[in-house]
């Protein structure tokens, strides 16, 4: 056989393969999507706010569109993930300085629940206005 | 005790780059729930698989040849029973010595493949060259604290456990990976300081070393004999940053 | 090289430092017959002193070698022989006069100090000797020696089972070897074929149309999932069943049983057999009673059977070497028994008659060699 053969290749699946894997590759995968998902969301952000071009009559446009549902659901939905991917990068500070790392898997259920619980509120402050 | 039948998925094949491209073959065997998997792999070769290849050497959680993936997680072989796969007690770390109480006419299955991110010889059995490289690089010295009174083997196996486990080892292939730089970092911690402090450090700061680590602690998880080295990178970053920043390291080089 | 046991892996070292062109054929990962699943023992010779004082005298000499030569596969732990009954104490006069003779450092010390030096020990020690036990990791073992050969010129081939010996005209030819992982049939010719197949020997013999009487023995282990001693423990008393705890790792192993079995393959672990070793175990350590069971595992002596033994092909007491020329093929030598503790002596001897059948002049050099570290070890070439 030629060395060649003998060589792995990068596999990038791995990253996104949790049979069999734990808390903390789930915590990973997850940091992971919703890092792609924000970086999405910059696109977009960018793409919406360019409607501020067309002057006065765009920014009124904005504004209606902002306060329509879908976007709202839109906002809801990006503040979960915002919150899940800062809220876990906080936890990778703190386990990355070597604090805490052995109890990471705690940790992240913290991280998410303090997430949930933010999130909640968030929801309610932003949908709350819409519904009366 | 009590006789399990037990169906066996083992993913086959010959010498390859990787565990992916091999093919699934079924085998059915009757099997003693105290039979540990090497037992079961055994009975395969004396009979339907009379060429299978797959590694072993201690049968008691030492040599770390024998480590390979059951239903998808890291296992030592030699510690997972057939009755702990029938009572689906994978979480815990040996089968030995306990009693499952399975029903008469129990039936398993189990899928048995080779670890991920190493080459394969064959079938089940892991190429070690790569890894055992890169404990080289580490100047990886399996006994610690020679000169006391009473040494200690480290704990590690060097099972590869971890390395199939961490999903960045999969995809930086120059990853030094979590049981070598646990290594560094034990082999910088032996007060009679063999092999080169300089060495290790050197392998562990670059961005193949402690800095490609993205905290998955999947290792840690994986590993069967309680290393941790998920947390020894950790460390192992904590000591860099503080050489960086110049502060002392206390008594410690 | 058929085998790359201890034995096998110790002559393919010393022969690849003697300069000799050097191949190793394994059937499965090296160290994966007995050497593997020993009891992990470095013998200081105590266990031998009364009833076989040559192997003791070997094992001390080859015990002092091997820290050498490879420390970083030896847990320096030293051991410990405790009397702990009438009849235990009996023996220790015989014991320590063994010791004397074999030139074993033996060290009387109180039995107190014993229980604070190890406080899981019973509280019944009577007597107790200091003996420099030691504790190896044989695979490691294996693989540095076979690493070093490697470095040496030697060739490797695990996952290789040997499928045939051709002997043409008295003189062992070639042997054909099943290369699995690169999917060939391997031809190896060579003027000295050794079998080093442990209790697979007569198996190995019979494919050259020779035989071998090799008896296997097994015998049971049981290492438990604490490390309850931090020095080898060793009953004193003549050689028995359950006599000793090596700790190794994070773990005690207590051993052996000793029963016939068929072959090397596939030796049942009977559960009355574990629970022999516990309760032995638990007469010298009581937490062995209460500490979980890590693995119960088998593996299996190469004894040789009694009808060949007279024929003065014995060269040391605990192995044997037969050479087959006389039974009609010449080059062909078969190696059985021994220990893993004194592998190196066993290859030395082994390699003197192997260059002296090839005419070559040299002089071991494995008594002084330090071995590559395991890491070195590759399965194939390239690699
Ligand atoms: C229960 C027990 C406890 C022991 N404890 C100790 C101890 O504490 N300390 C100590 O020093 N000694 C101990 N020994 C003794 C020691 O382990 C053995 O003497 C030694 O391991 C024998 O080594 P070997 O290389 O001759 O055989 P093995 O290690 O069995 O090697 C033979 C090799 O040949 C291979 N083989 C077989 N057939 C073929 C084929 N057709 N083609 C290619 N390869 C083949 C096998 O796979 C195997 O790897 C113990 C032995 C037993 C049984
Ligand atoms: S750290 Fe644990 S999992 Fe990794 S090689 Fe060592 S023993 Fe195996
Ligand atoms: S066979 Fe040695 S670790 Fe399993």
């Amino acid at each position: 056989m030629s060395e060649g053969e003998a060589r792995r290749r990068p596999d990038w699946r791995a990253w996104f393969a949790p049979r069999g894997r734990r808390t903390g590759m789930w915590a990973f995968v997850l940091n992971r999507i919703t890092g792609l998902l924000l970086l999405a969301y910059v696109f977009v952000h960018l793409a919406v706010l360019s409607v501020l071009f067309q002057g006065p009559a765009g920014y009124d446009r904005l504004v209606r569109w902002m306060s329509s549902w879908p976007f709202l659901l839109f906002d809801v939905a990006l503040v979960a993930v915002l919150l899940v991917h800062g809220l876990n990068g906080v936890r990778l500070v703190f386990v990355g300085l070597g604090a805490g790392s052995h109890r990471q898997r705690e940790w992240f259920w913290a991280a998410m629940a303090a997430a949930a619980a933010v999130f909640a509120y968030t929801t309610y402050l932003i949908l709350a206005p819409a519904w009366r | 005790m009590a006789e399990v039948e037990l169906t066996v998925r083992v993913l086959r094949g010959p010498a390859r780059a990787s565990a992916a491209g091999g093919r699934y073959e079924t085998y059915t065997l009757r099997a003693d729930a105290g039979w540990s998997l090497l037992d079961v792999l055994e009975a395969l070769q004396a009979g339907p698989a009379p060429d299978l290849m797959y590694r072993h050497s201690c049968h008691h959680a030492s040599c770390g040849t024998c480590a390979l993936r059951v239903d998808g997680r890291e296992r030592l072989a030699c510690l997972t029973t057939v009755g702990q796969i029938a009572a689906g007690r994978l979480g815990e770390r040996t089968g030995h010595g306990k009693d499952y109480r399975l029903p008469r006419g129990a039936r398993a299955a189990v899928t048995l493949e080779p670890l991920r991110s190493f080459p394969v010889l064959g079938d089940l059995a892991a190429d070690f060259a790569e890894f055992f490289g890169k404990l080289d690089a580490v100047e990886a010295d399996l006994v610690a604290a020679r000169g006391e009174e009473a040494t200690h083997f480290e704990h590690c196996i060097t099972c590869g456990a971890c390395m199939s486990a961490c999903p960045i080892v999969a995809s930086d292939l120059e990853y030094l990976g979590p049981a070598p730089l646990a290594l560094a970092l034990r082999g910088l911690q032996d007060p009679t300081k063999t092999g080169s402090d300089a060495r290790r450090l050197a392998a562990a700061d670059q961005p193949h070393g402690v800095w490609r680590c993205h905290h998955v602690f999947e290792c840690t998880a994986a590993c069967p004999a309680g290393v941790d080295p998920g947390q020894a990178l950790m460390e192992l970053r904590a000591r860099l940053v503080r050489r960086r920043l110049g502060w002392r390291e206390g008594a410690r080089r | 090289m058929i085998g790359a046991g201890s034995t096998g892996a110790a002559i393919a070292h010393d022969l690849a430092s003697r300069g000799i062109r050097t191949a190793v054929v394994e059937r499965g990962e090296p160290a994966s017959g007995t050497t593997g699943r020993n009891h992990a023992l470095l013998h200081s010779g105590g266990r031998y002193v009364v009833k076989d004082p040559e192997s003791a005298v070997e094992c001390i000499q080859e015990n002092l070698l091997l820290r050498r030569a490879a420390p970083g596969v030896i847990e320096e732990t030293g051991g410990l022989f405790v009397a702990i009954d009438d009849e235990d104490l009996a023996y220790r006069e015989a014991f320590l006069e063994g010791c004397r003779r074999a030139g074993v450092p033996a060290e009387e010390i109180p039995p107190d100090l014993a229980r604070r030096l190890e406080p899981g020990l019973t509280e019944s020690v009577r007597a107790a000797v200091r003996v420099p036990d030691a504790v190896i990791d044989p695979y490691r073992l294996v693989l540095s020696w076979l690493a070093t050969a490697q470095a040496n010129g030697a060739e490797v081939f695990p996952f290789t089972p040997v499928e045939a010996v051709e002997v043409r005209a008295g003189r062992v030819a070639h042997v054909v070897a099943h290369d699995l992982v690169h999917r060939r049939r391997l031809r190896l010719e060579a003027p000295v074929v050794i079998n080093a197949a442990g209790p697979w020997a007569g198996r190995v013999a019979a494919l050259a149309g020779v035989e071998v009487p090799v008896q296997p023995s097994a015998g049971v282990m049981v290492a438990l999932a604490a490390r309850l001693n931090q020095r080898v423990i060793n009953r004193m008393r003549p050689p028995g069943d359950g006599d000793i705890i090596v700790p190794q790792r994070a773990t005690s192993i207590i051993g052996t049983t000793s029963w016939n079995v068929e072959s090397g393959d596939r030796i049942p672990v009977p559960p009355d057999h574990v629970r022999r070793m516990i309760e032995e175990g638990a007469k010298l350590l009581p937490a062995v009673r209460e500490a979980p069971v890590l693995a119960a595992f088998a593996a299996a002596r190469p004894l040789v059977a009694g009808n060949k033994e007279s024929d003065g092909r014995e060269l040391s007491r605990g192995f044997q070497v037969f050479d087959h020329g006389r039974d009609g093929a010449e080059g062909f030598m078969s190696v059985v028994g021994g220990k893993t503790t004194t592998s190196r002596l066993m290859a030395e001897i082994v390699a003197d008659r192997v260059c002296e059948k090839l005419g070559v002049q040299q002089e071991c050099r494995t008594r002084e060699l330090a071995l590559l570290p395991f890491h070195r070890f590759r399965w194939r070439e390239g690699g």
